[in-house]
C-alpha cells in the first residue's frame, strides 16, 4: 500500500515536471540568427530592467527556420531574431511569426521598416554602401554617386564586390530590382562583374582589406562593417559615398524580429519586441555593432553618426524578400558568383 | 539465423543512413525549372569544378601521404621517433582555419607577398584564384587520412616480399612501385577516399575562397531559392557519386585481400649525415606548413586580439565539446562493431560490403543537409519528438562518421583467421566467450584508433551541432563559426587554438593508453601462442 502511494507520488512528480505548463518564473526562449556577441548585453539589460530572464539559442538563418518549421509548437521558443529583410519575409510567408499587437512599436518604427501585417519589425539598420580608396578616388571627379555608377567602364579593373551567396548582396540587387526592372538591372550587374578587380570576396571585410592592399578601388559593404575598421583604425584611408542620393537613396537592410505563432510566452515576448524598440535597447543595440537604430528619435552612435545624414530607400522591406530569388538568378546568369 | 540476422544488420544501416534516405525521397517532388536554371548556370562550373578537386586532392594526400609514411617506416634519420608521431598533427587543425590562416599569409595583402613586392617588385597575385592552392590546403589538412594506413601498410608487410625481389637486384624505387604500394593498395585507398569525401562535403574552405562546388549549388538551391527539395537532389547526386566510389574501394580491396603482413618488419635503413638532415628537414616543412605555421598564427592573434569571452565560458564549451566528441565516438564504435561482426558472414560476403557502404554514405552528405535530412526522417518516424536534443545530435553524429570508424574494424575483421574461431569453438568456447576472449581484443586496436578518429572529427563538426544542440550545448566549434561568420577571425583564434588543445589532450590520451596497453602485451606475451599474438601487433598503431 506505502509502496503504491509512493510510486503513485513518484509518477505525479513526473507528470508534473513533463507537462509543457508554463511557469511564471519560465524564460523566454529566443531563436536568434545574430551572434551571441551582438545580442548577450542587450537581452542582459532587458532582464535589469524587468526581472524577465531571457535565453537564447544561435543558429544559421536558413537552417533555423527549418528547424522551426519541423518543430511547431514543439520549439517552445518565442521570439526568432535575424537579419536581412528577406528571411524575415520567409519566415513570415511559411506562417511561422504571429502579428504583434503594439501600438508603441507602430508609433516607434517608421511602416516601410515594418511587416505589413505586423508579423516582425526591423530593429536595426544598415546602409549596403559604397565604399572607396581616399589615396586612389576622387569623388569629386570619379563618377561614384550610385550603385549604377561602378558599372561604368571607368571602374574597369577596380571594383571589389563580395559574393553573391551572401544575403546582403541578393537583397540590394533586389531593391535595384524593384527600381529600375530587371533589363536595367541586369544590364548594372554585368557591368560590375565586368569591372571586377578580383574574384568577389568571402566578407565584407575584405572587400575593405583588399582596397586597402590596392588591389582595388571601391567596392560595396555594410556600414557596420566600416564602423569596426573605423573604430580601431581612425585615420583608416577608406570613406564611405552614400549611394543614390539623387534618386531612390541608400539601400537599407536591418535586423529584426518577430513573435513566433507557437510562442509559449506570447504575451511577455511582445514586452521584449516592445522593449527592443524602446530607447534603452535601440541606442545599445545599434551601437554595439556600429548600426543605425531603426526607431528614428532614438540618439545614434557618435561615430555613426560622424559619417553624416543620408537619404534611405524607403522601398518595403517586405519588397525584397519577394524578389530575393529573381535577384539570385540574375547574378547566376551574369556570372556574379 | 542467418536470415534475420542480415535483416538487423541491414535495419541498422538503414537506421543510421535515414538522413541519406530521405534526401533521396526529395526526388518525389523535382522542381525542373529550377532545375533548368541551375543547368544553364552552376552545373557545368560545379562537375568540373568538384572533379578537379578531388583529383588534385587525392593526388596532393598521396604525394604527402605516401612519401612521408615511406620515409619514416624504411629510413632511419635524426628526429624520426618523433617525428612520426608528430605528422598526425594536422588532423586537429579545422579545414576553414587553415584556410583563413594562409589567405591572412599568403594573400595578396599578406605580409609574405607584400615583402616579395617590397623587396623585388614581384607583382601581387590573388591566391584564391588557384585551384591548386585549394587542393594544397585540403591536401595539408586530409593527408593524414593516407598518412596513417600507409604507415601501418608499410610497416607491417613482409620483409620477404622486399627480400626476394631485393635478391633480383630491384632498386629501391622499382621495389616501392612494384611490391610495396600494390600490397599497401587497399590501405591508401580507403584513406584517399575519405579525404575525397570530406573534400566534396566542405563548404567552409571553398566559402573562404569563393569556388564554385557541389555544396555551392545544395546550398543556392536551399538559401537562394528556398527549395530544401532542389537542394536534397543535388545532395543526393553527392551521395551517389560517393557510394560507387565507396563500393569501387570495397571491390577493388576484396580482389586484393592477399595478407601480406608479418611480425617481421624492415629493418630501417639509417639514413646518415647529411642526408639523414634533408629527410628531416623534408618531414619537418610539412609539419611546418600543415600544423606550426597555423597555429603560431593563432597564437600571435590570440595574443593580440583576445576573444573577450569568459572562462567559464571558456571551460564549457571545451567540456561540451570533449562530452559530446566522447559520447558520439562511443557510440559510433559500437554500432561499427555490431556492423562488422553481425555483417561478417562467410556464406555471404556482400552483406558487410553493401550494408557498410550504406551505413558509410552519411559522410558524403554536407552536414547542414544531413542534420535537416535527419530531422525529417525523425519527424517521420517519430512524430511529436523534439529536435533539439543530446540524443537527435548523437545520433547526427553517429549518421556521419560511422564511416570513419568503420574504416579500421573493416580492415581488422579482414585480417581475422576463421580459423582461430573454429579452433576455439571445437575447445567448447561459446558466442560470448570468443567474441569476449577471441574477436574483441584482437579488434582493440582498430576500435581505439576509430574512436579517436570519431572524436576528432565530432570535436571538430560544426553545421550539424549548431542546428541540433541543446540549448546550453554550445561547442567551441560552434563558438568559432560565430566570430567568423562576423569576419572575426583574429577573434575566432582562442577558441580554436583550445579547439587544438582538446585535440591534443586526446593524442596525449591515447598514446598514454597505447603505451601501457603494449607494456601489459609485452608482460603477457610468454602464456600466449604465438599465432594469436601476431595480427594484435599487426593492427597496432594505426593512429599511434
Amino acid at each position: 500500500m506505502l509502496c503504491r502511494r509512493f510510486l503513485g507520488a513518484c509518477l505525479s512528480i513526473l507528470t508534473l515536471a513533463s507537462s509543457p505548463a508554463v511557469f511564471a518564473d519560465e524564460p523566454l526562449l529566443v531563436y536568434s540568427a545574430r551572434a551571441e556577441q551582438l545580442i548577450k548585453s542587450v537581452f542582459e539589460q532587458f532582464t535589469k530592467e524587468t526581472g524577465i530572464e531571457v535565453r537564447y539559442f544561435n543558429g544559421n538563418e536558413g537552417a533555423l527556420i527549418e528547424r522551426l518549421k519541423k518543430e511547431g509548437d514543439r520549439a517552445k521558443a518565442d521570439l526568432l531574431l535575424t537579419v536581412d529583410a528577406g528571411n524575415l519575409w520567409y519566415a513570415a510567408e511559411q506562417g511561422l511569426l504571429a502579428p504583434f499587437d503594439s501600438e508603441e512599436i507602430a508609433a516607434r518604427i517608421p511602416a516601410h521598416l515594418r511587416d505589413s501585417e505586423n508579423r516582425w519589425t526591423a530593429l536595426s539598420l544598415r546602409a549596403r554602401t559604397i565604399v572607396y580608396s581616399t589615396e586612389r578616388v576622387d569623388p569629386g571627379k570619379d563618377h561614384i554617386a550610385s550603385y549604377a555608377d561602378l558599372a561604368r567602364p571607368e571602374w574597369q579593373d577596380r571594383l571589389c564586390l563580395r559574393s553573391s551567396k551572401k544575403v546582403y548582396n541578393k537583397s540590394l540587387v533586389a531593391s535595384m530590382i524593384a527600381h529600375l526592372g530587371e533589363d536595367k538591372t541586369a544590364a548594372i550587374v554585368d557591368g560590375w562583374v565586368e569591372n571586377l578587380a578580383l574574384r568577389p570576396l568571402a566578407e565584407d571585410s575584405q572587400v575593405m582589406e583588399a582596397i586597402l592592399a590596392g588591389q582595388c578601388d571601391a567596392g560595396i559593404i555594410n556600414s557596420y562593417y566600416f564602423g569596426r575598421l573605423q573604430a580601431g583604425r581612425p585615420d583608416v584611408p577608406l570613406a564611405l559615398q552614400w549611394a543614390n542620393q539623387d534618386s531612390t537613396g541608400t539601400h537599407i537592410n536591418v535586423s529584426g524580429a518577430g513573435i513566433l505563432k507557437y510562442a509559449p510566452q506570447a504575451e511577455k515576448a511582445q514586452q521584449l519586441l516592445t522593449w527592443l524598440t524602446g530607447p534603452s535597447a535601440q541606442g545599445l543595440f545599434a551601437a554595439i555593432n556600429k548600426e543605425f537604430p531603426a526607431n528614428s528619435k532614438s540618439p545614434i552612435d557618435r561615430q555613426v553618426h560622424e559619417w553624416g545624414p543620408f537619404k534611405q530607400d524607403e522601398l518595403p522591406l517586405e519588397k525584397l524578400g519577394e524578389l530575393q530569388a529573381r535577384a539570385t538568378r540574375l547574378m547566376q546568369k551574369a556570372r556574379y558568383r | 539465423m542467418k536470415r534475420g540476422r542480415s535483416l538487423l544488420i541491414w535495419t541498422l544501416a538503414a537506421l543510421i543512413a535515414l538522413p541519406v534516405i530521405t534526401v533521396f525521397l526529395a526526388w518525389f517532388s523535382p522542381d525542373p525549372e529550377l532545375w533548368a536554371h541551375l543547368r544553364d548556370t552552376l552545373l557545368p562550373e560545379m562537375l568540373l569544378n568538384s572533379v578537379l578537386l578531388c583529383l588534385w586532392v587525392a593526388a596532393g594526400c598521396l604525394l604527402l601521404g605516401v612519401s612521408l609514411a615511406w620515409l619514416v617506416s624504411r629510413y632511419a634519420f635524426p628526429g624520426r621517433d618523433w617525428l612520426q608521431w608528430a605528422l598526425v598533427l594536422p588532423f586537429a587543425i579545422p579545414p576553414y582555419v587553415l584556410a583563413f590562416v594562409y589567405l591572412g599569409l599568403f594573400n595578396y595583402a599578406g605580409p609574405l607577398q607584400s615583402w616579395l613586392h617590397s623587396q623585388f617588385a614581384l607583382p601581387g597575385v590573388d591566391i584564391r584564384e588557384s585551384r591548386l592552392v585549394l587542393a594544397g590546403i585540403f591536401s595539408l589538412v586530409f593527408f593524414p587520412y593516407v598518412y596513417l594506413p600507409a604507415r601501418m601498410a608499410f610497416m607491417t608487410q613482409a620483409a620477404s616480399y622486399d627480400e626476394a625481389a631485393a635478391s633480383f637486384g630491384y632498386g629501391r624505387l622499382r621495389r616501392l612501385r612494384h611490391i610495396t604500394l600494390p600490397l599497401a593498395r587497399p590501405a591508401l585507398a580507403a584513406g584517399v577516399l575519405l579525404a575525397v569525401m570530406e573534400t566534396l562535403a566542405d563548404f567552409g574552405v571553398v566559402a573562404i575562397f569563393n569556388y564554385t562546388t557541389f555544396t555551392t549549388a545544395i546550398y543556392s538551391a536551399w538559401e537562394d531559392y528556398r527549395s530544401l527539395q532542389s537542394a536534397a537532389q543535388i545532395a543526393s547526386l553527392l551521395v551517389l557519386f560517393c557510394l560507387l566510389l565507396m563500393l569501387g574501394e570495397r571491390f577493388q580491396r576484396h580482389r586484393h585481400s592477399l595478407s601480406a603482413r608479418s611480425s617481421q618488419a624492415l629493418p630501417r635503413q639509417r639514413l646518415s649525415g647529411i642526408r639523414g638532415w634533408l629527410a628531416s628537414a623534408c618531414v619537418a616543412v610539412v609539419l611546418g606548413l600543415a600544423f606550426i605555421l597555423p597555429v603560431g598564427q593563432m597564437l600571435v592573434w590570440a595574443l593580440t586580439h583576445p576573444a573577450g569571452a569568459g572562462v567559464a565560458d571558456t571551460l564549457a564549451w571545451s567540456l561540451n565539446s570533449l562530452r559530446l566528441a566522447c559520447m558520439a565516438a562511443l557510440l559510433t564504435v559500437c554500432v561499427a562493431v555490431l556492423l562488422v561482426l553481425g555483417g561478417q558472414n562467410g556464406s555471404k560476403k556482400g552483406l558487410l560490403r553493401y550494408s557498410a557502404a550504406l551505413a558509410s554514405s552519411g559522410y558524403a552528405l554536407p552536414g547542414s543537409v544531413m542534420a535537416v535530412g535527419l530531422m525529417i526522417g525523425l519527424d517521420a518516424l517519430i512524430p511529436g519528438l523534439a529536435f533539439g536534443s543530446v540524443g537527435v545530435l548523437l545520433y547526427a553524429y553517429v549518421s556521419r562518421f560511422t564511416a570513419v570508424s568503420l574504416g579500421p574494424l573493416e580492415q581488422a575483421a579482414a585480417h581475422y583467421n576463421p580459423h582461430w574461431d573454429e579452433a576455439a569453438r571445437t575447445l567448447g568456447a561459446g558466442l560470448w566467450q570468443r567474441l569476449a576472449a577471441l574477436r574483441l581484443p584482437l579488434m582493440l586496436p582498430a576500435l581505439a584508433s576509430g574512436f579517436l578518429l570519431v572524436m576528432l572529427d565530432v570535436l571538430k563538426e560544426l553545421p550539424a551541432t549548431y542546428l541540433l544542440r541543446p540549448y546550453g550545448w554550445d561547442t567551441l566549434a560552434v563558438r568559432i563559426y560565430q566570430l567568423t561568420s562576423e569576419g572575426r577571425y583574429q577573434e575566432a583564434a582562442q577558441p580554436a587554438l583550445l579547439l587544438i588543445l582538446c585535440t591534443l589532450l586526446l593524442f596525449g590520451l591515447s598514446a598514454l593508453v597505447r603505451a601501457k596497453a603494449s607494456l601489459r602485451r609485452f608482460s603477457r606475451q610468454p602464456q600466449c601462442a604465438p599465432a594469436a599474438t601476431r595480427p594484435a601487433t599487426q593492427h597496432r598503431g594505426h593512429v599511434r
